[in-house]
């Protein structure tokens, strides 16, 4: 896919998109008008093509965008698909209900999500519930640059990964203009997990009873996606204490290992049945995964609390929907697991917004 | 097609559904399946259907019966003779219109003589460690092992209850895991048989590879620059703008056969390996280096390449081994990456001549000295690159499901694909370096992807 640059030019034309000439091949068929893609924003526009422009630079005329804006110093994605151009990846990241909360300090601590902006492009862009305006269908945001944190508004994105509640008229409007690109969609509760896996003849008997509840050994397994859009695994913490929340629990105790340690370890086995352990682990924590989103939604990560038993059989405990993504740096300070993971939702995102 | 999803009795692993095969001596060309296990919706009204096992096919008629056990199905015997489905094993099923395919039925391609399989059939194991999730017939054999004519393959299958290898005559398999080179003849008639389902197709060697490869914008620029010797004038216009080269053979592996060529005012310097030791030879002039190169080189059997000024310790230079692979899911997926420190002095970094292997995360963080952010961004990029080749491979015409990529860095940070290993990268790297689980996960993988091509893909 081509990387390319906005020049905004004042054009004779109204309404136009200038193409560099060397775009020209990339066409199968050169249409007169294009359908102009900026997240979930569109619009019809007259086409051409110019060698004035330079290489890998798109002009666009100006005033084309009037509510919101589509800076012009940034790398995008251009993907031609028949008649439609789009620009993008446009990526919301909705991190809290209201814009006061995110101070100064938040947002340098949002920054890290940016490690991988390089490889996802675009705008992404940080904000609250209440900067969605659903009357221009735009939202208030954060875009961390070369200059730092910079406010705009920006179009009604591509793709939205959300870690906060929506009111349901808000996500409504959201559904009806982006579609089924909201991750993580619906925040379920215990009781529906256990709903859900209880239809699917092999998952039900994985579902802990009380009886398991009081194992002194936890797993917490992150399951994500990445640009494949499929689900692997990041990661697995194993916790040992007994408690009922296991995050508490690794501060007071401070004792966690990494999955392959703790099956090596405390349960003693060998190199091979480690391994086929942990794929038994992984491929039940993706069924369940699938499960969820066949009945609820669109899911880009779930971490999944699992406990072996004495004859090492898995029992899902609870499926989280949003956790920490600092935690294997405090459990088993693996810094790794942590750049691993805090890359991922991006790269879901930008292959879920077409790119 | 649809999967039957069962679960197993009490607290089972979490399976398909497998079912036994028992001959069926009472009915001729009948298939029995028991209609409390087997979901409605998919046999429902089906009176005829096709039962395949491997390449081959037959018609039968269907029957339910509760009587049978839930994880048995009976088939008359002389189709399970026809089809040669081993009784031993147990089988999933898919449905697919009116085909009821048993499987999965994979066939590995390990060597071309039986002699030498015989040697290496107990290393061979490690590719069934995970058994419980590949299922099905497990054939390994050789290329000697194979009846053309009669369409019979002479080989090993795997047994999950003794734990061991079975020897016998077997129909063709479902799909192909090919770990060496075959003649074309046979590729053609697996090909005609089986379709696309076999990996690697064709082994490309290091100049198609390059060739290919620059056809694609996000993968040429990491190439070095490369041409294909024909005669010592190509040596010489090369010397002229890149003042050192390597000349390596198009074949070949582990290193073997590589020159390295560099010009010291007007004398030429020759480095290379032999028997294990490295030797040095001085040409003083161009007609000196011409004779050696005429006496030495094939046209068109080598490629003259740029050296590269590679990061390396007091001790050794440093390239790595990414290792790419397909699973159940078809896509690509990299399973790690392995730096490998060759012998100083040494003109390739082969482990298999003396150097040592770690975790390619380990050299960027003590040789390198990279933070952990930097590790991460760092490895992310050459994973990505990694796979941009494996697209380009792809796009070039081959199936391949199980690659080495050998990749380098240079003094100045940049990213460099030197190799790419397609026939049979060696996954005993991982080993190397301490790290069994990658092996394993390796192997796993490509027996998943060698499911997947025979009917049995991981749902995602």
């Amino acid at each position: 896919m081509k990387s390319l640059k906005i020049k905004y030019i004042a054009a004779v034309t109204d309404n136009l998109v200038l193409l560099p000439e060397e775009m020209r091949e990339s066409f199968d068929y050169i249409p007169k008008k294009l359908i102009l893609n900026v997240g979930s924003w569109k619009r019809e526009v007259n086409m051409g093509f110019s060698s004035e422009l330079d290489r890998d630079t798109i002009g666009i005329q100006k005033n084309i965008f009037q509510k919101f804006s589509v800076p012009e110093n940034l790398d995008y994605e251009i993907k031609i698909d028949g008649r439609n151009l789009c620009v993008g990846p446009v990526i919301c990241y909705l991190v809290d209900t209201q814009r006061k909360y995110i101070t100064h300090e938040r947002l340098e601590k949002l920054e890290v999500y940016y490690k991988n902006y390089d490889v996802i492009k675009g705008i992404i862009f940080i904000s609250a519930v209440d900067q969605i305006n659903m009357v221009d269908k735009t939202i208030g945001g954060f875009f961390f640059g070369e200059d730092g944190w910079k406010e705009d508004i920006f179009t009604y994105p591509g793709v939205v990964y959300r870690k906060a509640d929506i009111p349901d008229e808000v996500y409504q409007d959201l559904i009806n203009h982006i579609g089924d690109r909201i991750f993580n969609s619906y925040f379920f509760d215990k009781y529906e997990t256990s709903e859900i896996l209880s239809t699917y003849p092999q998952l039900k008997e994985h579902i802990a009873v009380k009886k398991h509840q009081n194992t002194p050994f936890e797993f917490e397994v992150i399951m994500q996606k990445d640009r494949s859009m499929q689900w692997s695994c990041s990661g697995i913490i194993a916790g040992f204490g007994k408690s009922e929340s296991m995050e508490t629990n690794f501060l007071i105790v401070g004792y966690a290992l990494s999955c392959y340690e703790a099956l090596k370890t405390v349960f003693r086995m060998n190199e091979k049945d480690t391994f086929l352990k942990q794929q038994e682990i992984i491929n039940i924590c993706i069924e369940v995964c699938k499960a969820h989103e066949k009945a609820m939604g669109n899911y880009g990560e779930l971490a999944i609390d699992v406990i072996l038993d004495e004859e090492k059989n898995v029992w899902i405990l609870e499926v989280n929907k949003t956790y920490d993504h600092r935690f294997p740096l405090y459990s088993i300070n693996d810094t790794e697991m942590y750049y691993r993971i805090i890359t991922k939702p991006f790269e879901y995102a930008k292959a879920l917004a077409g790119f | 097609m649809q999967l039957l999803w069962q679960a197993l009795e009490g607290r089972g692993e979490i399976v398909t559904q497998r079912y036994k095969i028992i001959a069926d001596y009472t009915r001729v060309e009948f298939i029995t399946l028991n209609p409390e296990r087997i979901s409605k919706s998919v046999t429902k009204n089906i009176k005829i259907a096709h039962v395949r096992f491997g390449i081959k096919c037959c018609e039968v008629k269907v029957a339910e019966s509760r009587e049978i056990e839930m994880d048995e199905i009976l088939l008359s015997h002389e189709i399970m003779e026809e089809l040669k489905i081993p009784e031993f094993l147990s089988y999933e099923m898919v449905f697919d219109k009116n085909n009821i395919i048993f499987g999965p039925y994979i066939g590995m391609l390990a060597e071309k003589k039986e002699e030498r399989l015989k040697q290496i059939v107990e290393n061979l194991k490690s590719y069934v460690y995970g058994y419980e999730e590949i299922g099905g017939a497990v054939l390994i054999f050789s290329e000697e092992g194979v009846d053309m004519d009669a369409q019979l393959i002479r080989g090993f299958v795997f047994n999950p209850e003794s734990e061991n290898w079975e020897e016998g005559i077997f129909a063709y398999p479902a799909a192909i895991f090919k770990k060496t080179g075959i003649r074309k003849k046979m590729r053609n008639q697996f090909h005609s048989l089986l379709g696309d389902a076999i990996f690697n197709s064709y082994v490309f060697n290091k100049w198609e590879a390059h060739q290919w490869l620059s056809c694609f914008e996000a993968v040429r620029k990491y190439l070095p620059d490369t041409v294909l010797y024909k005669q010592p004038a190509d040596v010489k216009e090369f010397l002229n703008q890149h003042k050192s080269a390597y000349i390596k053979p198009i074949y070949g592996s582990q290193g073997t056969g590589i020159l390295k060529l560099e010009t010291k005012g007007d004398w030429f310097m020759l480095h290379f390996s032999q028997k294990g030791v490295d030797k040095e030879q001085c040409f003083k002039t161009q007609g000196e280096l011409n004779d050696f190169l005429k006496n030495n080189l094939k046209a068109e059997g080598h490629i003259v390449q740029r050296t590269l000024n590679l990061i390396f310790t007091e001790e050794s230079t440093i390239d790595f081994r990414l290792m790419l692979v397909k699973g159940g899911e078809g896509q690509w997926k990299d399973i790690g990456m392995i730096a490998r420190h060759g012998v100083k002095g040494n003109i390739t970094s082969n482990v298999s001549t003396g150097g040592r292997a770690e975790k390619a995360e380990l050299t960027f963080k003590n040789i390198i000295h990279l933070s952990d952010e930097e590790v991460v961004s760092l490895r992310n990029k050459m994973s990505m690159i990694a796979k941009e080749a494996a697209f380009g491979l792809e796009k070039s015409g081959v199936s391949c499901g199980n690659l080495g990529i050998d990749m380098a860095i240079d003094a100045e940070g940049n990213i460099w694909i030197i190799e790419i290993n397609n026939i049979n990268p060696n996954h005993t790297i991982a080993i190397d370096a301490k790290d069994r689980q990658m092996f394993y996960r390796a192997r796993l993988l490509n027996m998943l992807y060698a499911k997947r091509l025979a009917g049995f893909p991981k749902e995602v």
